[in-house]
């Protein structure tokens, strides 16, 4: 044998391809085909030969191949990634993660399924090995809904090296040297190091101020590296990656940070970037978002016996961008002023009283109360929101007056909270909203999702409760006060979750007072909306 | 499928035939398969890449140009999916000290620029190639590849050691490979 090495490298090697080297061994044939090109073209072409081996061994695998490609296509039409991960919002959040997957390649997203199954398996084995979390904070969420998992509370540390799937909405990310980026799904992301995001699909804003220049994006064919800017980042499903400068200035490397070519971009500009290629794209700023959209952030609540959420304590809203406190003596109560809950019995019933309580004399105060044990629920609607004058006595759903007129500010003016269990729909019970009285100039809104959903960590736990079951059907309030019920105790969970509903939406003018609404479930599915409490907030 | 057919279903699927696409992916599985299997470092599940690439190519089809080189297109889109899957690994923090010395990868990294038909042409040798070795020794292979049975179990079905056992299959390997070289040597008029 000529060359003294061949003889341990034929070990190593033998060892590799049997899949039996450890690191110390792989290590050393590295060290080896560095130092001998014979040894690496050897090594590289037995690879390949022992590759092409298993190609052989397979080859009546080809049917079996194609049909299962074949039904992995997308259909016709629909955006690929989006459309796989919004069929991957679970019915429920039981659903387990695994008993997702077949669903995903039911329907054809081969890629996606592959990409977040592959971020699944690195995620739980992250969680199995006690990933490091970050210096790094999800410092907001909006509407966020992540693959599997629980939607992470405000000011948690994302932990390093674990890929995240957002299925739904935005998060913003703020990172030690000032930087912060704000993601929207559907995307898959992680947190590198504190100041290294890496996006494999989804969209990201970046603005990295004075002090934060050299904060990175990779994407899985470049790398943008900040030079005092604001910029915008989307990866298609395809890979590909658009970068548009909105501010400052920024360099891209296509391939990587140590590849040769790089491009200087400043505001203005923007590329795109392929395999193999960069191209020269149309500037526009419009996709940049420079925050997260307004809505509750959060909600605090007095503890009850149990140490679960019994009271109403305070509100913590985005309104114009700029985060707001409210505390509960400071929140506008309502009156339930007309309820009809149809004209047919409902199975659950309408009533929500605290557990250890009798039914007060005035059922109504179950919802005007700030209680998280208490509510009045199932209230009726209809598929199509309210479009013209309406009679409230007449019409499913029920009325309330604000103890003051609320004004419309800017965001959120009023926030309605339900109850919801983990078999709900996770993004809650959708509802209309509708002036009363009804004017020409203003029109319904129908709130599809709420902002804090039943994922999402802020959403707290609630008290034990009792459910009043109505022995007849409940047309208006006056049966709702007095319809004979039965007291059943229910032993699921449930949370409390939150939207708030902006005044604007309904046709409202800055600053105009409100004093009454009409609310109807939008009877979507075979739930209905269950209020617990709605309040307005004060003018700031 | 002559390319004229190739084109017909291409047309038919970028219509909204998915059935359409069904002998594209049967005239070029194979060959994206073998090219994959011989480009991809370890970690990587090639059949799920040739998946991803025929899939990312349907999507596409609005941007392939007929009569163009479908099968350049597809291999480019395949390219750019593997290179996405290889720099997800790289990122891996220690992929290349557990999984696959980063040399390694380079070099297939580096390969990956021969044309697919030096693959499929490599392929052709082997079976040649695997048809010359009979006997005791093609029995390793069998159980190798085809059954896919541990090296332990190899060990005592031919009353060898382990270590003897992983002798011979390297010893295989490497006489196959010589072989494939010679072959497509002679081939190519003395220029594999």
């Amino acid at each position: 044998m000529t060359n003294p090495n061949e003889e341990r490298f034929d070990e190593l090697w033998s060892d590799y391809l049997e899949g039996e080297l450890d690191e110390a061994g792989i290590a050393e044939l590295q060290r080896l085909m560095a130092d001998d090109e014979q040894l690496l073209e050897l090594a590289t072409d037995t690879f390949q030969t022992h590759r092409l081996l298993g190609v052989l061994a397979t080859r009546d695998s080809s049917d079996a191949f194609v049909e299962e490609t074949l039904q992995c296509l997308p259909d016709s039409g629909e955006d690929f990634s989006a459309g796989v991960i919004k069929r991957l919002q679970p019915e429920g959040s039981a659903t387990s993660k695994i008993a997702l997957f077949p669903q995903i390649l039911q329907f054809g997203g081969w890629a996606v399924a592959a990409l977040l199954m592959v971020a699944f398996l690195m995620t739980h084995e992250a969680d199995e090995a006690g990933s490091p979390t970050s210096r790094v904070q999800f410092s907001s969420l909006a509407q966020a809904n992540f693959f599997g998992e629980r939607t992470p509370s405000v000011k948690s540390n994302p932990e390093l090296q674990r890929d995240y799937t957002l299925v739904s909405g935005s998060v913003e990310l703020a990172f030690p040297a000032g930087a912060k980026t704000i993601v929207e799904a559907p995307a898959v992301f992680r947190v590198l190091s504190d100041d290294h995001l890496a996006l494999d699909v989804g969209r990201c804003s970046v603005h990295a101020p004075d002090g934060a220049e050299g904060f990175r994006v990779d994407t899985p064919n470049g790398r943008v590296v900040d030079r005092g800017t604001r910029f915008f980042v989307n990866v298609s499903e395809a890979s590909e990656t658009e970068v548009q400068v909105v501010e400052g200035a920024a360099d891209v490397h296509p391939g990587g940070e140590n590849a040769a070519e790089k491009l200087h971009l400043t505001d203005g500009e923007a590329r795109m970037i392929g395999y193999g290629f960069t191209a020269a794209v149309p500037f526009s700023p419009k996709p940049y978002r420079h925050g997260l959209p307004d809505r509750v952030i959060s909600y605090q609540a007095e503890a009850g016996p149990d140490g679960l959420a019994k009271t109403l304590a305070g509100v913590t809203v985005q309104r114009g961008g700029k985060e707001h406190h409210y505390s509960a003596e400071s929140l506008i109560p309502i009156e339930l002023t007309g309820f009809h809950g149809g004209t047919t019995k409902h199975l659950i019933g309408h009533l929500v009283g605290a557990e250890g309580t009798r039914l007060p004399e005035r059922r109504a105060t179950l919802l005007e109360d700030f209680r998280f044990d208490t509510g009045v629920i199932n209230p009726g609607g209809s598929p199509q929101p309210l479009s013209g004058p309406f009679d409230p006595n007449e019409t499913p759903g029920f009325s309330v007056r604000f103890h003051q007129p609320v004004k419309n500010g800017p965001g959120p003016d009023i926030v309605f909270f339900e109850i919801q269990n983990q078999s709900n729909p996770p993004e809650g019970d959708a509802f209309h909203v509708s002036p009363l009285p009804w004017e020409d100039r203003l029109r319904s809104h129908t709130v599809p999702r709420y902002d804090l959903m039943v994922a999402s960590a802020d959403a707290l736990s609630v008290s034990r409760r009792i459910l009043y079951q109505s022995e007849e059907p409940v047309p208006s309030l006056a049966n709702l006060e007095s319809s004979p019920v039965k007291p059943s105790v229910s032993q699921l969970r449930f949370q409390a979750i939150a939207v708030g509903i902006d005044l604007s939406d309904l046709g409202y003018g800055p600053h105009e007072t409100v004093q009454t609404l009409f609310f109807q479930d939008a009877m979507d599915d075979d739930n209905q909306v269950d209020p617990l409490v709605i309040v307005g907030l004060p003018s700031n | 499928m002559k390319d004229q057919n190739l084109e017909i279903s291409i047309q038919r699927a970028r219509n909204g035939n998915p059935s359409a696409f069904e002998p594209v992916v049967r005239r070029f599985e194979k060959a994206l398969r073998s090219w994959l299997a011989t480009q991809a470092p370890p970690g990587v599940d090639v059949d799920d890449i040739a998946q991803r690439s025929f899939i990312v190519a349907y999507s596409k089809l609005e941007d392939y140009q007929p009569g163009t080189d479908f099968a350049a297109w597809l291999f480019t889109i395949a390219r750019f999916q593997l290179r996405t899957e290889t720099t997800r690994l790289r990122r891996v923090a220690d992929y290349h000290s557990r999984y696959a010395p980063d040399i390694l990868c380079r070099e297939l990294e580096r390969r990956q620029e021969d044309p697919p038909e030096k693959i499929l042409e490599r392929l052709d040798c082997l079976e040649a190639c695997l048809s010359q070795i009979e006997g005791p020794s093609r029995r390793f292979l069998t159980w190798r590849y085809e059954e896919e049975i541990p090296l332990e179990e190899m060990a005592t079905r031919s009353e060898r050691s382990v270590a003897a056992v992983k002798k011979v299959l390297w010893k295989l390997r490497r006489k196959l490979r010589d072989c494939i070289l010679d072959r497509m040597e002679l081939a190519n008029g003395g220029a594999a």
